[in-house]
């Protein structure tokens, strides 16, 4: 492929081209910005089909070229979407698998004994009929799996599969992306945790802005220089354990106790709690790492701390003149109301009496982006705006709810870097992750969720647990 | 057909707007029946009857395209009857003939206009069969006076709604 | 007994039952067809949805018909005198017009929701009313989508909650505040579920195969035609 762009004129993709063979893992890495999605959705013709863009060049696939040819890409080509919340499509896991099936014109019985096979293998037999959303978030994983390849496509893309997954989740595309490779298929990865798929790479393809940097083959990544160099250009290339500059668990000077939970039950539904005689302590300036797969109920006991979820029974005891424990989502976007930042810095500025000057003075990226509307910013953007936002707001506590999903390792960074220098102000944080970096960056204790009870563990030990269940430790 | 000319990404975002209406008329049936005791019939049309009318103005400022507002209003009024089937299919009914004036609305302006003031009148004229279709349906005949208290309140209503949401669809910077 | 029946008939069903409110003008008319479906209604739709909202409806509906009834149509023989308010026949008559309304429309959409689920429903207005293919995938999608925003809703109102705003709409600007978040959340799913869509061929889509008209379909649509006839000889 030589060029490819969204605008006539104006390319965002250069002089980037490839082979992949059968049963070929292709990862293809670089930083956020470099190309990556742009590249997928090139190759899938999507860019030019439906996109409006252009593409300059070819992309064959067992001899279709298939930018010319008439029919899309759809019959070769399945593609697994960085968040199964956006790749689902249709009501019903079985409706969902059989969607591409029926759009490409598979005969209704033929359809129907592939898609339940597919549902069998991936354990969703039993809830076919079910509404997706009664899906726990690894089964709706399963199920975007699933969905990409019922048509039993040549080549099968994954973006940024592990951005928000958890090590459960991890281990189960590893597996996928075994089976795949062991029935022939070509599959391609964009990432930029790549650690989790080194391993199984038959090349790496480096991208950065736009052009293709450098690809290596198999036995070139065995070399532990080339892996140092790679991290330099911001890639997650070695598991937390391996990474040289581990901070370390380190001891830290905090205050005096803030927040006791005593015998915390919370629940969805009375008889059912999702998590039983929950006990911990929080101490001012700290930051506390909570742990678990998700679904395990780390939203619900951050959203009860909070005060905003009431289905609980037990003690959540605010000492020493604290008052405010704020809620950060997951997802930055819902804590947005204007349209501009400068609108939401304005907004934040007023409601809780800052200066504007000092809230603004926060935000290093606000003189070139003030016009923007927040949901134009990148995502490691995004985040530090509701951080700011919920600095605000003066709190005592902060809750983040999984931060670092789909960060790269300099926007990590600079996360954390905002998080200690608060911590270090007497703001004490409470985050939910399961994120091996975090525990080893920035938590000073852990709790880890398991079987709806509450464990602590040091931080350290927790990571190489993380890991370890991702199958690359 | 015309459908055919709507992208796959269109269709998501008619789907979109079909729920976020939907949810609203769905919450509308409370707000007129609370508004009609505190501010009578015609008040009660003003505060709440641009609510219903909000699908296609909504569907249209963001797909832009021909049909748009009459299917965003359908699959709206569609969406409302599954989830709470206060009026019933009769609801499909109304959406029906409300987006179809709707869409008169972005016709006149020959489907050029994509704006707060197409959405407003694509607003207002929903209110025409939707005051027609209740004389029909709950005997709300009046006076010639009083009938047409009730369409003005009624596009009014639209035409103010209409504009809003166009605003906020429109402001969606992609 | 299993008679078969296409789920969009009983679509068909509810829409030409209410059609029938819409055009049957008295008492009499409506009596039958109005309790044949409310009864059947809401005993088979309070199976799947939940009583209390069925009872608010009833409730809402009863209010609204009265309160109508006294504004419009209170003219006639005088029924009964409370303190003010004057009750006369026009009032009860259209009350009990509106209420038998409520009956047939409501109970006739129950009886449907009651039979089917959405997901059948869809399939079947696709494949046998042929309903175009992309807009079957757009009511299909806006079903799938309903629970994922009503999550949003509730997120965007902690959201608001903690930044200092009333989590109740009271005015369109309100309105407008809640919008934006919601619009452009969507926005961004709606694109990438686009994308999703269009790599899986919905272009190409073409639905064949039309479910065969059974036994079902006939009792349903002559019981359909049967209050017809039934109303409008009353």
């Amino acid at each position: 492929m030589r060029s490819a762009g969204y605008r006539v004129g104006e390319a965002v993709l250069r002089e980037t081209g490839f082979d992949g063979g059968e049963g070929e893992l292709i990862l293809v890495g670089g930083a956020s910005g470099s190309g990556k999605t742009t590249l997928l959705l090139t190759i899938s013709g999507i860019l030019s089909s439906l996109l409006g863009g252009w593409v300059d060049g070819s992309v064959f696939i067992g001899g279709e070229d298939l930018l010319r040819g008439d029919s899309p890409a759809s019959r070769l080509v399945g593609l697994v979407l960085q968040d199964p919340e956006k790749q689902v499509l249709m009501p019903t896991p079985l409706d969902e698998v059989l969607f591409t099936l029926e759009n490409l014109g598979f005969d209704e019985s033929e359809a129907l004994t592939r898609a339940t096979e597919l549902l069998r293998s991936f354990g969703l037999f039993d809830k076919k009929l079910d509404h997706v959303e009664t899906l726990s978030g690894g089964e709706k994983r399963r199920l975007s799996l699933a969905s990409a390849i019922s048509h039993k496509p040549y080549l099968v893309m994954l973006d940024e599969p592990t951005a928000s997954m958890d090590p459960w989740g991890i281990r189960e595309v590893r597996r996928f992306v075994t089976d795949l490779i062991k029935e022939g298929k070509t599959v391609l990865i964009v990432e930029h945790k790549i650690k989790y798929f080194l391993d199984m790479a038959d090349k790496l393809v480096l991208l950065s802005s736009g052009r293709k940097v450098s690809e290596y083959s198999r036995n070139e990544l065995a070399s532990r220089d080339l892996l140092k160099k790679l991290r330099g250009a911001g890639l997650d290339v070695e598991p937390v354990h391996e990474m040289p500059e581990s901070p370390g668990c380190k001891e830290r000077r905090i205050g005096e106790v803030i927040l006791t939970v005593e015998g915390l039950e919370c629940w969805h539904e009375r008889k059912k709690p999702l998590l039983k005689d929950v006990s911990f302590e929080l101490r001012r300036g700290e930051v506390l790492a909570l742990v678990g797969p998700n679904g395990s109920g780390k939203t619900t006991l951050l959203k009860t701390i909070a005060g905003f979820h009431k289905g609980y029974s037990g003690e959540i005891v605010f000492r020493g003149g604290v008052r405010k424990a704020f809620y950060v989502s997951q997802t930055p976007d819902y804590m947005f109301l204007e349209n501009s930042v400068e609108g939401e810095l304005r907004l934040a500025a007023s409601k809780t009496g800052r200066s504007f000057e000092v809230v603004t003075g926060k935000v290093p990226f606000y003189e070139e982006r003030k016009h923007y509307p927040p949901y134009r910013l990148s995502l490691g953007q995004r985040r530090w705006l509701t951080l700011v936002i919920a600095w605000a707001h003066k709190p005592d506590i902060i809750l983040m709810d999984e931060p670092t999903a789909g960060l790269d390792l300099s926007l990590l960074n600079s996360l954390f870097e905002h998080v200690r220098g608060l911590s270090e102000g007497g703001v004490s944080f409470i985050i939910s992750t399961h994120d091996p970096r975090v525990l080893l960056g920035l938590a000073d204790r852990s709790l880890v969720i398991e079987g709806g009870r509450v464990k602590e563990l040091e931080p350290c030990k927790a990571a190489l647990m993380l890991e370890s269940i991702a199958g690359v430790y | 057909m015309r459908a055919s000319r709507f992208t796959s990404i269109d269709l998501a975002l008619l789907a979109v707007a079909g729920v976020i209406s939907g949810v609203i008329f769905t919450a509308a049936w409370t707000i007129y029946n609370v508004s009609e005791v505190l501010a009578g019939p015609v008040g009660a049309r003003i505060i709440s009857y641009g609510l219903w009318f909000m699908g296609a103005p909504l569907a249209a400022s963001l797909l832009k395209k021909p049909l748009s507002a009459f299917l965003g209003e359908f699959l709206g009024a569609l969406v409302e009857t599954l989830i709470a089937p206060a009026g019933g299919i009769t609801n499909v009914i109304y959406g029906f003939a409300q987006g179809l004036a709707s869409e008169l609305g972005y016709l006149t302006f020959r489907y050029r206009r994509w704006d707060i003031i197409s959405g407003a009148l694509a607003g207002a004229l929903a209110g025409l069969p939707a005051v027609g279709l209740d004389a029909q349906l709950f005997g709300v005949v009046g006076t010639p006076l009083e009938m047409s208290l009730w369409v003005i309140a009624a596009c009014v209503s639209g035409a103010i709604y209409g504009a809003v949401v166009s605003a906020a669809a429109l402001s969606l910077r992609k | 007994m299993r008679a078969r029946y296409r789920e969009s008939t009983l679509f068909l069903y509810a829409l030409g039952a209410s059609l029938l409110a819409f055009v049957a003008n008295s008492v009499k008319s409506l009596i039958l067809p109005s309790l044949i479906n409310g009864i059947l209604g809401f005993a088979l739709g309070s199976k799947k949805i939940p009583q209390k909202l069925l009872a608010a409806l009833l409730v809402l509906n009863a209010w609204g018909a009265f309160i109508n009834g006294l504004y419009f149509h209170n003219v006639g023989d005088e029924i009964v005198s409370i303190q003010a308010v004057t009750i006369r026949s026009g009032a009860v008559e259209s009350f009990l017009i509106l209420t038998l309304r409520f009956f047939l429309i409501v109970g006739s959409t129950l009886l449907m929701l009651g039979l089917v689920n959405v997901r059948d429903l869809i399939r079947s207005l696709e494949r046998d009313l042929r309903v175009p293919s992309g807009i079957a995938f757009s009511i299909a999608y806006a079903f799938r989508l309903f629970p994922l925003l009503s999550k949003d809703l509730s997120e965007i109102r902690i959201a608001r909650k903690e930044r200092g705003f009333t989590s109740v709409v009271l005015s369109p600007k309100h309105l407008r505040s809640i919008l934006l978040p919601m619009l452009n959340i969507s926005y961004e799913r709606a694109v990438w579920g686009g994308i999703s869509a269009e790599l899986r061929g919905l272009r190409l889509r073409k639905v064949s195969g039309r479910k065969p008209l059974g036994l079902g379909d006939v009792i349903i649509l002559s019981a359909l035609a049967l209050q017809w006839v039934i109303s409008l000889y009353s």
